[in-house]
Order: C-alpha cells, then sequence, then structure tokens
C-alpha cells in the first residue's frame, strides 16, 4: 500500500511555546479507510488542516505522496485531496447548493464537460437534495447544508477524501448512504481519512484507527 | 410547566407544514426528546418553544407558548431568555466575547448577581463540564468541540427553568456527552425542564416523553400543496 501522507518527526504548534504535535510518526494509505479519533481539543481538525495545506509551517518531514508539503502549492495539493470541514458553513462557497456545485465544477475543470449538469444532480438526488436546489443556504436546516457538501465531494471522487466529522448532525438513513459511498470508493482503490467521535462502525468499514494522544499518535 | 397551544408553522415560501395544529406539555422535571430526520423541523420546533419563532423568521405561525400563565407573545426575546434559553446547532453564532471566561459571566453579570454568586457559577460551571483549562482561552481559537461546550456552560451560568439543545452532542467526544448526561439529570431532578433535539441514543435515552416530528409528519392531511 502506498501512503499518501506521510509524517516523520513531525512538530506543529499553534503557539511557540506550545507544540501540539511533538515528533508524530504516521503513514495514511491511499487507498483504504483510516480513522481518526480523539478528545475535544486533541488535534484532530488541525491534522486535516494540514493535511489539505490550509496550515503550514511544521516542523520534520511531511510528505504528500513523495512531494514535500511546503514544496506544493495549495493547487497541488487541492488537485489530491478534498476536505469536509467540521464547521460545515466553512465548506459553502456559493449562496445556493445548484450554484455551489456548479462552482466546483468549474474550479477543476479541464475541458468542458457535456455531463456536468447531470453529475450534478446524480449527486444531489443521493442525498435528496433535489427539493432544495434553489434556496438560499440561510434558509437550510443543517443537515441540509451539510449534504451540499456531501453532494459536491462526489464530484472530487478520485481524490482522497478527508472527512472532519462527517456523521455528525446526519440522520441514520444518511450516514448509511455516505458510509456505503465511502465502501464503494474503497473497492474501486480510493481511500478516506475520517475523524469521528462515533465508535460504532461495522469491522469491515475501517482498516486503520489511530488515536490522538499526548502530542502524538497511536494505532488502536 | 411549558406549554404549546395548537401550533401552526410553515416557512415563507414553502409549501410543507413543519407543524399543524400541535399542543404539547411539558413539566417541571421532564426531559424532552425531539427525534426527526434531517430537515424534519427539530430545530425550527425549538425555535418555537423559544420565541424565535414568530418574533424574529418570517412565516405563517398560528397558536400560543405558555411559561406557566405567561403568554410568551408578551415577553421580549430579552426577557424570556433568563426563563428559557437556547444552545443553538452552530457555536458560532452563539459566542460573542473574546475569552471564555467573559463569554460565562456575561448571563449572571446582566442578572445582576452579586460578585460572589458570578464567579460561584463560573467556576462551579467550569469545573462541572470539565473545562476549567479553558477559562483563559480565546473563544475564537478553541476546537469545534470546544466551542460547544463553551456555548453549553453558557447556559448553564444563565441557569434559566427551561433549557433547550439542538444537536448538543454533535462533535462531543463520548468522555463529553456522559458529562453532558450526567449534568443534565441532575438539572432535570432539580426541577428544570429539558428538550433536546439530537441523533445521539444516549442523550435520547434520558427522555420520558418523545416528540417524533417524522411521525408527526407522516401522519394524515398533513402536506397541504
Ligand atoms: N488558531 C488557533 N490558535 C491557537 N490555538 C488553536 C487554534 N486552533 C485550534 N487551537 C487549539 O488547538 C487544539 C486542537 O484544536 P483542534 O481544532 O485541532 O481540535 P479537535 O481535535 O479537532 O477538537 P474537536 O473534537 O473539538 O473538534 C485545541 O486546544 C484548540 O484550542
Ligand atoms: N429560515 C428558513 N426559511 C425557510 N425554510 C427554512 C428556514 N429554516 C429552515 N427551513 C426549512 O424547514 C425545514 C426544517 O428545518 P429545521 O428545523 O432546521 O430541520 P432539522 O430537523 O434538521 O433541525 C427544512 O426543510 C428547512 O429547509
Ligand atoms: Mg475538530
Ligand atoms: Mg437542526
Amino acid at each position: 500500500m502506498d501512503p499518501i501522507f506521510t509524517f516523520s518527526d513531525f512538530s506543529f504548534g499553534y503557539l511557540k511555546h506550545e507544540l501540539l504535535f511533538h515528533d508524530l510518526e504516521l503513514k495514511v494509505n491511499s487507498n483504504s479507510v483510516t480513522l481518526i479519533q480523539g478528545d475535544n481539543g486533541s488535534g484532530k481538525t488541525t491534522l486535516c488542516n494540514l493535511m489539505s495545506g490550509l496550515l503550514t509551517r511544521h516542523k520534520g518531514q511531511f510528505l504528500l505522496e513523495n512531494h514535500n508539503m511546503d514544496k506544493l502549492s495549495k493547487k497541488d495539493i487541492s488537485e489530491k485531496v478534498v476536505l469536509l470541514k467540521q464547521n460545515i458553513l466553512g465548506n459553502i462557497v456559493a449562496a445556493t447548493p445548484e450554484e455551489d456545485l456548479i462552482i466546483w465544477q468549474e474550479k477543476f475543470r479541464r475541458k468542458c464537460s457535456e455531463d456536468d449538469n447531470e453529475k450534478r444532480m446524480k449527486a444531489f438526488q443521493l442525498y435528496n437534495m433535489e427539493e432544495f436546489l434553489l434556496k438560499p443556504v440561510w434558509e437550510l436546516s443543517h443537515g441540509q447544508i451539510k449534504r451540499i457538501t456531501l453532494a459536491a465531494l462526489l464530484l472530487n471522487s478520485k481524490k482522497f477524501w478527508i472527512l472532519d466529522e462527517p456523521f455528525s448532525g446526519l440522520d441514520s438513513k444518511l450516514i448509511s448512504i455516505l458510509e456505503n459511498t465511502i465502501k464503494d470508493r474503497k473497492n474501486k482503490n480510493f481511500g478516506t481519512l475520517i475523524v469521528s467521535h462515533r465508535s460504532e462502525f461495522h469491522t469491515d468499514f475501517i482498516d486503520e484507527i489511530y488515536r490522538i494522544e499526548n502530542q502524538g499518535i497511536l494505532k488502536v | 410547566m411549558l406549554t404549546l397551544k395548537n401550533i401552526s408553522f410553515r416557512y415563507r415560501g414553502r409549501p410543507a407544514w413543519i407543524l399543524q395544529n400541535f399542543s404539547f406539555q411539558a413539566n417541571p422535571g421532564d426531559i424532552i426528546a425531539v427525534k426527526g430526520v434531517s430537515g424534519s423541523g427539530k430545530s425550527t420546533l425549538l425555535h418555537i418553544f423559544c420565541g424565535v419563532i414568530p418574533k424574529l423568521i418570517n412565516g405563517y405561525f398560528q397558536g400560543d407558548v405558555f411559561i406557566g400563565n405567561t403568554d410568551l407573545a408578551e415577553l421580549s426575546l430579552p426577557e424570556t431568555a433568563p426563563h428559557m434559553s437556547l444552545v443553538m446547532q452552530n457555536p458560532d453564532l452563539q459566542l460573542f466575547f473574546p475569552i471564555v471566561e467573559q463569554e460565562l459571566a456575561f448571563a449572571p453579570e446582566n442578572l445582576k448577581l452579586h460578585p460572589y454568586e458570578i464567579e460561584k457559577r463560573v467556576a462551579g460551571t467550569l469545573s462541572e463540564l470539565k473545562i476549567g483549562h479553558l477559562r483563559y482561552k480565546e473563544t475564537a481559537n478553541l476546537s469545534y468541540g470546544q466551542k460547544k461546550l463553551v456555548t453549553f456552560a453558557s447556559l448553564l451560568t444563565l441557569d434559566p427553568e427551561i433549557l433547550l439543545l439542538d444537536e448538543i452532542s454533535a462533535g462531543i467526544s463520548s468522555t463529553g456527552i456522559e458529562i453532558i448526561v450526567d449534568i443534565l439529570k441532575k438539572r432535570a431532578d432539580s426541577g428544570k425542564i429539558i428538550i433536546i433535539a439530537d441523533h445521539n441514543p444516549l442523550l435520547l435515552g434520558l427522555a420520558k416523553k418523545t416528540i417524533d416530528l417524522d411521525e408527526i409528519n407522516n401522519g394524515p392531511d398533513l402536506h397541504i400543496q
């Protein structure tokens, strides 16, 4: 298995005198499902943000595939990985669901594609959002806003997914739709990293579990 | 006692009724669960309880809400808060002060409590929730779960008779949820009314009564077009 991320001797802190991670060692597989657990405030979101290039200035080794993270541009990184932020409003860039997904499609377009509309519709249908395509996001429920971003992820199916608390705020039906999507991806060799406080996963769903503790990360 | 009488509500521009002619009563000591799929109206119902609907949100609203014998329509939102207050789903919308301690002291200061009592509430709540280490932290830099715990803490320092919790468990560690569960049990035992909209089985399991919005919405003659 090829790691998509490699951390070695890795340290990071928001404040000079206070390290959040110290000598962290971790390899994240590119084609399996990794679960990261940890107490509130242990550094899970920080790790996600580092892996998506939203936070920089670490110490030690930090590779995306074989490339040094500090040498990569935001664009390079965003062509390989996509992040679902825990703060769901932070994922939304447009005023309506429809517009939001169109922006995603345009952002990564290399060539114009005829089936954009169809892809978008399929993504919204999977999460039962057809009814709300043109509604302003400030009139949507929390779960509905989250579903916009879950639909956007489907337009990024070839990237590695980093999902910060993807299941929270979803009802059981939506949870199983998302779980099935992640399983399907794995069968096609696309990996996912999940941060979650949930522990009741099917045993065949998660390949590796890690726990952030004492400035490092341990395999569970 | 908290009473809803013949409440009907739908948002402007939306055909579906969230509630139609819905009545409900909660007594001191009750823990009530609000259940339902995503978009079923859990947050809407909590907004009706606390008066944000109809006072701030547009739509078709009918019916009455009473705290004891007081009609909620006669109270402004700031007048309602010391009796009944809501922890919102999104903590970023509810944190106003740069430092955690200020956030927690705000409500009891507003109630013009004695400084000794304010300190007692702030310190007591921090230790009850086991977040003493956050006291002097900047709210903006907290993790998501820490922000949620702080918004819950500021509800506890306000100490209203009726506590409304909108998906309080989202993003909270299992240890954190156990702490919240213990606190809610204690508050209910001391006569508070607690209304919980959530998906977490531990929290829903606390309730003696449940409002199941899926059931209500699948009932007869509800969706006018
Ligand atoms: N911009 C910042 N400046 C300073 N400290 C920060 C900043 N962002 C986060 N922190 C602190 O870093 C620690 C880790 O935060 P992070 O958001 O990564 O935690 P988390 O594991 O995702 O927690 P949660 O489960 O609550 O989401 C916390 O103690 C937090 O207060
Ligand atoms: N301000 C608003 N204007 C119009 N529709 C709204 C508004 N807020 C929520 N809705 C709609 O009302 C329904 C119920 O929302 P909400 O109560 O937030 O659901 P939930 O059960 O997920 O908390 C959803 O379909 C949502 O899109
Ligand atoms: Mg986090
Ligand atoms: Mg809600």
